[in-house]
């Protein structure tokens, strides 16, 4: 049982439909050759039956011969009617050896040993009859002529009867053999039948074996067809095609399942990637357009200081002409760099330019302390990040004690960044005034003295350009804030 | 899976034993005709039974000696009674001559030429036992039979028994071909017992009438005869033969005799039983044909085996009449087998 299972599992659908098929070819050969065999013994028995009585029409011909050729050679003592009695009698003599000579319980036989012991006895008598003849002893081939013929009757009619008894027994074995055959045939019809029916239920419990896991496979298909992926693909113990083909599709399910989740995944990171995209777009054009209302005070400013610079050279005030130039510069800066990349030393150069000109508007009051190493480098970094946290510092830490107001930039080298803390000594921040900078509501851009850009404003560019939240904390406790920002180090490319 | 294996095991277990009882079925048969057509017991011996009367008798000596044959592992032969051809017991005494029978176990007819066929079988080397009627003294082994002076006393005994106050016409029915000498001590017998028993000093006359048996129809014309021309017609009757005995009663019949003519039939089968119950024969003497017929083949057997047997064995006579038919008939109905009937030989004597 286990070796059909193992067949039926390990096998290709070719062999086993080969091995299948043969075995049935086999069994209905078998059977029919089996059925072909008995019949034809049968049949040949049928066509037996009268054959003992073609010998026993024989042995009355032979007999009749030897008959006659002796009478012909009394009658003409001719040595042809001699020759062909020593013939016949011999001939005579092979026959009868065929006949039974034992006293067995079958009177056909017991007439058959008659005859035999008869005609031995005819064939004795007959030789006598001829040899008396060559002698030329009338009286005695006469006398045993007589006695010859007298036999020779005899003989013939046991032949007769025994031809008579045979053929009745032999028409009774027709009749047994024909009622034999009769049931023969009932038997092989039979056989023929069941075997038909065998080889059929076999056909078909092999087809629907073999076709099973294909229907199951297809319907399985079918739903994977109307989307639905997470339908269970059947078990197939079998290592046949229809064994493969339904472990490759399972393959096949499982990969496309894993690709719709990498597709998703992919597009979920897309859509995050977008919406930051819009976001820094939105923020960008936020700040352009603050920028943009800002412009023309700018580019007018900017200008009219250059013309200013100009004079005050020509008149030869060289303080006001570096105030003029440091105003430009900033202006300057302030116009190219305003939502776009620059670099720390730009910036750290844009927030002197600032503290500067402060100090110039408020005749030095402002004691500003930098602490930048040589070490640090200059790596990019969005622009217009440092001014307004210095702005920021100015404006709400140190503005009502410019001469005390003390703003420190600091930069340090960090393992994976650089962290730039700017720090002042004014009055500092409350938790209210922290949380809403945090939150993005506590935009003062516009405010009269501003730049404009808002610490909200600089900590959303800062997470859009580094993809990170916690880059920028304000630490304030009572007097002086500080404002901690953390640059991360950039890949390059 | 699981059923559809026991199903496919099923069939082919089912294919299988159809496949065996096919070919059992075909050999069986094949066989029962192989053995219808050959004997499958082999005798030591085949003798052969020579009888011309195929009557009940001589039917049921021939079982009887059939019987015996198998117990002894012979094969007995009745020669020419299953042929289509008639031959006469010269015919039939060369054909089991040249046949080379082991035994011939002979019951010789009238005529002459039984003595000279013995005589031809013992110069072939067969041996020969005569039944009932002893032929060829000198060639012959053995004879099994009666003795004719028995026979003759117990016919003068049922004649006395018989015999009425008047002038009794006593009519024995002798066969023309029978042996002089038996009927002549057979008579003699008759005779000498009846005068001797004749105390009453009865008158009686004895007449013997031949009959003709030696073709057929002729013996019931002859006692038709007897009935129709005799004067007068005879008080007592005695038959030597059942076919006499069987026509002596049927002539009673036809010709109102019962009870005024006295027959004693010679042989009991079922119609002498039948007219000996209503009285229609007075009385018969049989021998025990089971016993002739074991005898001849034990004694033939004896012959092989020993190189000689005794030379005569004399069968026991008995006395079948009205009183003790009815208990023979009983006693012999389960002895018999299907298909044949009983046949006694029966000496009679009328009164």
């Amino acid at each position: 049982m286990n070796r059909i299972r193992r067949f039926f599992r390990n096998n290709s659908i070719q062999t086993k439909f080969a091995v299948v098929m043969a075995m049935m070819l086999i069994i209905i050969l078998v059977v029919n050759l089996f059925i072909y065999i008995q019949t034809n013994v049968m049949v040949e028995r049928i066509d037996s039956v009268f054959s003992s009585n073609v010998t026993i029409g024989e042995l009355t011909e032979t007999l009749g011969r030897v008959e006659d050729t002796v009478y012909e050679y009394l009658n003409t003592k001719g040595s042809g009617a001699l020759e062909n009695y020593y013939r016949f009698s011999q001939d005579y003599r092979n026959l009868i050896e065929e006949l039974n000579s034992q006293n067995v319980e079958d009177r056909v036989l017991m007439l058959e040993k008659s005859i035999r012991e008869m005609s031995e006895s005819y064939l004795a008598t007959a030789d006598e009859t001829v040899q008396a003849k060559r002698g030329r002893n009338v009286e005695k081939y006469k006398n045993s002529y007589a006695q010859e013929a007298e036999l020779f009757r005899y003989i013939n009619n046991y032949i007769y009867e025994l031809n008579s008894r045979q053929f009745e027994r032999n028409s009774e074995n027709y009749r047994f053999l024909l009622s034999s055959l009769g049931i023969l045939e009932i038997m092989a019809l039979t056989l023929i039948v069941v075997v038909f029916l065998l080889s059929g239920f076999i056909g078909m419990v092999l087809v629907r074996k073999m076709v099973h896991p294909l229907v199951e496979l297809s319907e399985t298909a079918r739903e994977v067809a109307e989307g639905n992926f997470s339908v269970k693909v059947p078990q197939v113990d079998s290592e046949d095609e229809i064994g493969i083909v339904t472990k490759t599709f399972d393959q096949m399910l499982s990969s496309i399942r894993a690709y719709i989740v990498r597709i998703r995944s992919s597009l979920e990171t897309e859509a995050r990637m977008k919406e930051r995209e819009l976001s820094m777009e939105a923020h960008l054009k936020e700040a352009q357009l603050k920028f943009l209302q800002a412009q023309i005070n700018p580019h007018f400013l900017f200008n009219s200081l250059n013309a200013g610079s100009q004079l005050a050279t020509l008149e030869d005030a060289d303080a006001t002409a570096l105030f003029l130039q440091r105003m430009a510069d900033f202006f300057r800066y302030n116009v190219q760099k305003t939502g776009g990349e620059s670099s720390l030393q730009q910036e750290i150069g844009l927030v002197d330019n600032y503290i500067y000109i402060l100090n110039v508007r408020f005749a030095g009051d402002i004691t500003y302390r930098k602490e930048v190493p040589d070490d640090v480098g200059d790596p990019d970094m969005p622009g217009m990040i440092l001014q307004p946290l210095v702005e920021n510092a100015v404006t709400h830490g140190i503005r009502d004690r410019m001469d005390r107001g003390i703003i420190r930039l600091q930069v340090e080298k960090e393992e994976d960044g650089l962290q730039i803390i700017v720090s002042d000594n004014g009055v500092g921040m409350t938790r209210e005034q922290i949380r809403r900078i945090y939150e993005g509501t506590a935009d003062r851009s516009g405010e009269d003295g501003s730049t404009g850009i808002g610490l909200g404003n600089v900590i959303n560019r800062l997470s859009l350009y580094y993809n990170r939240e916690d880059l920028l904390t304000i630490h304030s406790e009572g007097e002086g804030t500080e404002v901690i920002l953390f640059l991360p180090k950039m890949e390059k490319g | 899976m699981k059923k559809g294996m026991t199903i496919m095991t099923g069939g082919v277990v089912l294919i299988t034993v159809l496949l065996a009882a096919l070919y059992l079925y075909s050999a069986s048969r094949l066989a029962r005709l192989t053995q219808q057509n050959t004997g499958t017991h082999i005798y030591d011996r085949r003798y052969a039974f020579v009888s011309m009367d195929q009557s009940e008798l001589w039917q049921a000596i021939y079982d009887s000696a059939k019987e015996q044959a198998e117990l002894e592992n012979v094969y007995l032969e009745w020669i020419g009674q299953d042929l289509v051809m008639n031959y006469t017991l010269e015919d039939c005494m060369k054909i089991a001559v040249a046949s080379k029978a082991d035994g011939i176990l002979l019951n010789p007819d009238k005529s002459g030429e039984a003595e000279e066929m013995i005589a031809s079988a013992a110069e072939a080397g067969i041996p020969v036992i005569t039944l009932l009627d002893d032929k060829g003294e000198n060639s012959r082994i053995s004879y099994i039979g009666v003795n004719s002076y028995q026979m003759g006393e117990l016919y003068g005994k049922q004649v006395l028994q018989c015999l009425k106050e008047e002038d009794n016409h006593i009519v024995v029915l002798t066969d023309q071909m029978t042996d002089n000498n038996n009927t002549n001590l057979l008579y003699s017998q008759m005779l000498q017992t009846i005068e001797n028993g004749n105390n009453r000093n009865h008158t009686y006359d004895i007449t013997l009438y031949q009959i003709n048996t030696a073709t057929s129809f002729d013996a019931e014309e002859d006692i038709r005869d007897l009935f129709i021309q005799a004067d007068p017609v005879p008080d007592i009757m005695i038959c030597l033969d059942l076919v006499s005995t069987e026509c002596a009663a049927q002539a009673l019949i036809d010709y109102n005799e019962v009870g005024k003519v006295t027959v004693i039939g010679s042989y009991a089968s079922d119609t002498v039983y039948e007219a000996l119950e209503k009285g229609i024969l007075y009385s018969t003497i049989s021998v025990d044909t089971g016993e002739i017929g074991q005898l001849c083949v034990t004694s033939m057997n004896e012959y092989h085996n020993l190189g000689n047997v005794s030379n005569y064995f004399n069968m026991r006579l008995e006395v079948i009449n009205q009183k003790n038919v009815a208990k023979k008939r009983e006693t012999e109905e389960p002895e018999e087998q299907p298909g044949l009937q009983a046949g006694r030989l029966i000496f009679g004597q009328a009164g």
